[in-house]
């Protein structure tokens, strides 16, 4: 403290430390320990508060629907000429996922042939708008009932291991899942990597190296969801990849033949690949690029292999590189919410995260929801440590 | 400008690893005077100069700048100035600005620091630089806006960190002069801190040599080079010829010294007795050849003589360097070159007179010379 | 693209691997990286060619024709625009913040030397380290239990901001490492108040970064999901708003959208490489 005070003066040393305190407290510890907090406390709901629960979620899936149906009604009248109703955005209170797209495959938010007059939709929409507004009632209605039975004696918080304990079998098979497919991502994402970190770190040609480093910066610079949805145009029923199966003949999509590769398993877990593959590439490549390139060189003459160069040589020098990504790219698969949502369309089994999102926002069971995002903080923490002891880096060497 | 003096009483400085790194220390600088402060590496002196510059407390005692006692005032209010080894000029800002800094610190309008800055590199040298960027300029005119900005806050005590360090030998010779001529034309008292004792010896006017965070003297040049008061201080400043030995005689100033060459005399510097361990060192340009006075027992009288066996001569031009064997002991002489031709022999007779001997006790000797 | 052939510095044939073998290795690994790159890029190219179909699903193997209809379309979508200001909106919040905290963290922890601080520097690059489900969830329950804010801009903001500052923080901290101290000893020997040290000398060093991590904290800002989806609760964002979409099928629309966010990245990083380069 005395060096900072000696450095930046008491005032600029006050605001520093003050800022830093804010952080922390604000942002870092007291929102974790809040949810640890939460993860252990035991909220016993009457069977009256579950029952209302899902009364309250049924209601809100059934708004959703209709609200969908309106708008692709208007979207339909949109496209009609003259017609310029404005088009009415869906205003759910947080956006639900998977229900309408699992249950209703062919609700997409696309324009539908309109097959009606325009007259007709209008009809339509005005008592579909109704039985929103009723809903609406509903929900307010059954929500205020909610805070009611859930402020007074409706629940008792005790401390307790049962948010972790009751965990069903399936849920935990899936943290196991989740768990070892962020691993298999992570293996796989270095063996792909390492070739083209090598490569690249070891270009001389200065060109061919920028040319090579825009080609990685610019797919890791676009957005991570963009980048998911153009596998989608791959995968899709109709996609490319069948397409390409039907142009060389192995199926017929004309015959109802089209794979639907998209909301598999092996979906999910190639376009996870893809996703973060470029955050392995990067932390290798650093770390191979400050290794004096004479040492490969000198290996060689030596008469080392080519795997001894790269076992006893560049690996070793490269290990702090390869600890930071397979932190990042762990990190990434299992605490990932967008890959198995879009590709996985709610159809294939459920990732982790899915779960702890469904535990705040359907089930509404913020306490269970803390528990699982624990287990999840828990998962990660133990895979960074084990990570750092297996290649023996410390902290300092890992977040640069 | 005006010089102040600087007091140190009882300064010691002790980091909190458990190093010390000057031992208590006391020394009083004159006002308007170059003091140098010369020793090796880690000997403690840029300790010495950052305590004087406020960016260390000492531990223990006190210092004091034209009789204002200092600890516990920070860098920007002591009436210092410090030159850094690295020059340390502002690399985002112009010259101009450089040199006005400590104007601008003051809180001086803009128009008068820039008239200033002006002023000052004028004294340098430097007029017409003012709106280059540090980087633009050579490592001689770096060096002149680095005296520049110091002075330009009108510092009592200009404190400098081998700041010729960076530079060629030839500049190096060249700012040296440069250098006493601005401390004679300011007045301002010039601490000087340097391993290189050429540049300690031609510009001060007393020099501290240290050792291990401890003053071993502090004297004039002449003092310091040709009447040394401790092993160090005769082994660290030029090179010395050491013989090891003990006290057989000591009659007034001049003691005899039983060493493995036979009876060695020298100058009692220590105020050795009898019975005592002592060291005896000649330099290499005292040692000649022992030719004509051979036969003259008067000269014979005040000489030291040893015969030594010739390993290599190594001719410089104007020098030559001789390196000898006499037992154990390696003897370097260096002689001018008369045009004689001499000596080749093996064996070689050396004189060297009683006065040039040098007789004191055993302490640490330098082993890296400045 | 393809590896450069190395040839042997000294001309000599090496007994382990033979030059015939080794150019043969080099070709596998230059073929290697072709196709890594062609799957890198080619599901990016298929998405920007289906924008200008004029299917109404996104396809590139369905061609109907050259068309700009869901680019024009987009200024009408009212949830979008809508979302690409809250966007911004967060973005700017999440530069007002993670700013003065990246900064203030990176400058204790470079001075400090006790041993608090690998402690402190542990807790503060933690969010960086922890997925973004996590910190949108905590958020969210935090702020709700502490003030009463329900999830919504502000929280997103804020979830952000707590993984985003991390981010700006290492930043400085690598720029500061780069910093010569002594520069400060000098300014602060010549009598400037600390203050002025920071103002004159410190903060001019660090413009550049400062600069840099306003837009890498924007454009992290702009673009993150999963940690703003926790944290959004009924509103949303530009991405949010991609992301929901998606889920209930394929519009050429979010099409359009890519190829903007595709078009705007190959800009801003072509001009940083033809810049660096000119300058290197």
């Amino acid at each position: 403290m005395e060096a900072l005070v000696r450095s930046y003066g008491k005032g600029l040393t006050a605001v520093f430390a003050g800022l830093v305190a804010l952080w922390i407290i604000l942002m870092i510890v007291v929102p974790q320990v809040t949810m640890i907090d939460r993860a252990f406390t035991y909220q016993d709901r009457g069977g009256e508060t579950a029952m209302l629960a899902i009364e309250i979620d049924r209601a809100y899936t059934k708004r959703f629907q209709l609200e969908q149906q309106v708008q692709r009604a208007q979207n339909a009248a949109d496209a009609e000429p003259g017609a310029s109703a404005p088009s009415v955005s869906a205003p759910s209170a947080t956006p639900s996922i998977g229900a309408p797209a699992a249950t209703t495959p062919s609700a997409g938010g696309l324009p539908q042939p309109s097959a009606g007059g325009a007259a007709n939709q209008e009809i339509d929409v005005e008592a579909l708008e109704a039985e929103i507004a009723t809903l609406t009632a509903k929900i307010e209605e059954l929500e205020s009932q909610e805070d009611l039975s859930s402020g007074e004696a409706g629940m008792k918080a005790t401390y307790s291991l049962k948010n972790f304990t009751t965990m069903s079998g399936i849920h935990f098979q899936i943290f196991v899942m989740t768990l070892l497919y962020a691993f298999c991502v992570t293996i796989l994402s270095f063996l792909i990597c390492y070739p083209v970190a090598f490569v690249i770190a070891t270009t001389t040609n200065r060109n061919r190296l920028a040319l090579m480093m825009l080609g990685l910066v610019i797919p890791y610079a676009i957005n991570e969801l963009l980048r998911i949805f153009s596998w989608i145009m791959i995968l899709e029923k109709n996609g490319i990849l069948n397409t390409f199966l039907n142009f060389i003949g192995i199926i017929d999509i004309d015959a109802g033949e089209g794979i639907r590769f998209v909301a598999s398993n092996g979906a999910v877990f190639t376009v996870m690949v893809y996703a973060y593959v470029l955050f392995m590439v990067f932390p290798i490549y650093n770390t191979i690029d400050t290794l004096d390139k004479n040492q490969i060189e000198a290996a060689r003459d030596l008469g080392a292999s080519a795997w001894k160069i790269h076992t006893r040589v560049v690996i070793p020098h490269a290990k702090p590189g390869i600890a930071v990504g397979s932190i990042m790219t762990f990190m990434l698969s299992a605490g990932s919410i967008a890959v198995p949502e879009i590709v996985g369309r709610g159809l294939h089994p459920d990732w982790f995260s899915q779960l702890i999102y469904r535990r705040f926002f359907e089930a509404d069971s913020w306490n269970q929801g803390s528990a699982y995002s624990l287990a999840l903080l828990i998962a990660c923490i133990v895979f960074i440590f084990a990570t750092m002891a297996i290649f023996k880096v410390g902290i300092r060497d890992i977040a640069k | 400008m005006r010089g102040q003096d600087v007091f140190l009483d009882g300064i010691k400085m002790t980091y909190p690893n458990g190093f010390t790194a000057v031992h208590e220390t006391d020394l009083t600088i004159n006002a308007g005077e170059f003091f140098s402060i010369l020793g090796p590496s880690g000997c403690g002196k840029t300790t010495i100069l950052r305590m004087i510059s406020g960016f260390l407390d000492p531990t223990a005692g006190a210092i004091s700048i034209g009789g204002v006692r200092m600890n516990g005032i920070g860098p920007n209010n002591r009436p210092t100035a410090l030159i850094f080894q690295n020059l340390a000029l502002f690399p985002l800002m112009p010259v101009w600005e450089n040199v006005a800094f400590g104007l601008e610190a003051r809180g001086v309008p803009k128009a008068k620091r820039r008239k200033r800055a002006e002023e000052l590199l004028e004294l340098v040298a430097l007029y017409g630089q003012a709106d280059k960027m540090p980087t633009e300029l050579s490592g001689g005119q770096r060096q002149r806006v680095a005296v520049a900005r110091a002075l330009a806050v009108e510092p009592a005590v200009l404190l400098l960190d081998e700041p010729l360090s960076a530079l060629d030998l030839k500049l190096r010779q060249h700012m040296r002069a440069e250098l006493k001529e601005i401390q004679r034309k300011t007045s301002v008292t010039f601490i000087y801190i340097t391993h290189d004792q050429g540049e300690a010896l031609a510009m001060s006017d007393r020099v501290a040599v240290m050792n291990e965070g401890r003053i071993e003297q502090v004297a004039s040049a002449d003092d310091i080079y040709n009447r040394p008061q401790t092993a160090f201080t005769a082994t660290f400043v030029g090179e010395q010829n050491v013989f090891t030995g003990k006290v057989t005689s000591a009659v007034g100033n001049e003691v005899a010294v039983e060493t493995g060459q036979g009876t060695l005399y020298g100058v009692n510097r220590n105020d050795l007795a009898v019975g005592d361990e002592a060291l005896v060192m000649v330099r290499p340009e005292r040692i000649g050849l022992l030719n004509g006075e051979a036969g003259d027992p008067e000269k014979m009288a005040k000489l030291n003589t040893l015969s030594a066996r010739l390993q290599r001569r190594d001719l410089e031009g104007a020098l030559i360097n001789l390196y000898l064997t006499a037992g154990e002991n390696d003897i370097h002489v260096n002689m001018h070159n008369t045009g004689d031709d001499a000596p080749f022999s093996d064996e070689i007779k050396l004189a060297f007179r009683h006065r040039d001997t040098v007789i004191m006790r055993p302490g640490s000797i330098a082993r890296d010379r400045a | 693209m393809s590896v450069a052939t190395r040839t042997d510095p000294m001309g000599v044939e090496t007994g382990a691997q033979p030059r015939a073998d080794r150019d043969w290795a080099n070709a596998i690994l230059g073929g290697y990286v072709v196709v890594f790159f062609a799957v890198m890029f080619l599901p990016l190219l298929f998405m920007v060619a289906a924008a200008f179909n004029a299917s109404p699903t996104p396809s590139v193997t369905d061609w109907q024709g050259f068309t700009l209809r869901w680019f024009r379309e987009l200024p009408n979508d009212q949830r979008m625009i809508q979302g690409l200001w809250h966007s911004l909106l967060i973005a700017a919040g999440v530069i007002v913040i993670s700013i003065p905290f990246g900064l203030s963290g990176a400058f204790i922890l470079t001075r400090m030397r006790s041993r608090g601080s690998s402690l402190l520097y542990t807790v503060l690059v933690s969010p960086v380290l922890v997925p973004g489900i996590i910190l949108g969830v905590t958020t969210m329950i935090f702020w709700r239990d502490f003030f009463g804010v329900q999830a919504g801009l502000f929280t997103a903001m804020a979830a952000q901001s707590s993984f985003i500052a991390s981010y700006c923080m290492l930043m400085f901290m690598a720029r500061l490492q780069r910093q010569d101290r002594v520069l400060e000893e000098a300014a602060l020997d010549l009598g400037a108040s600390p203050f002025m040290v920071f103002r004159r000398i410190t903060l001019p060093f660090l413009m550049p970064t400062i600069l840099t991590a306003c837009v890498i904290a924007f454009l992290q800002s702009i673009e993150n999901y999963n940690t703003t989806f926790f944290a959004i609760g009924g509103s949303w964002t530009l991405v949010t708003e991609i992301g929901s979409r998606m889920r209930f099928g394929l519009s050429p629309m979010i099409n359009a959208i890519g190829v903007i966010f595709v078009a705007i990245t190959i800009i801003v990083a072509i001009t940083h490489t033809l810049v660096t380069r000119k300058r290197a």
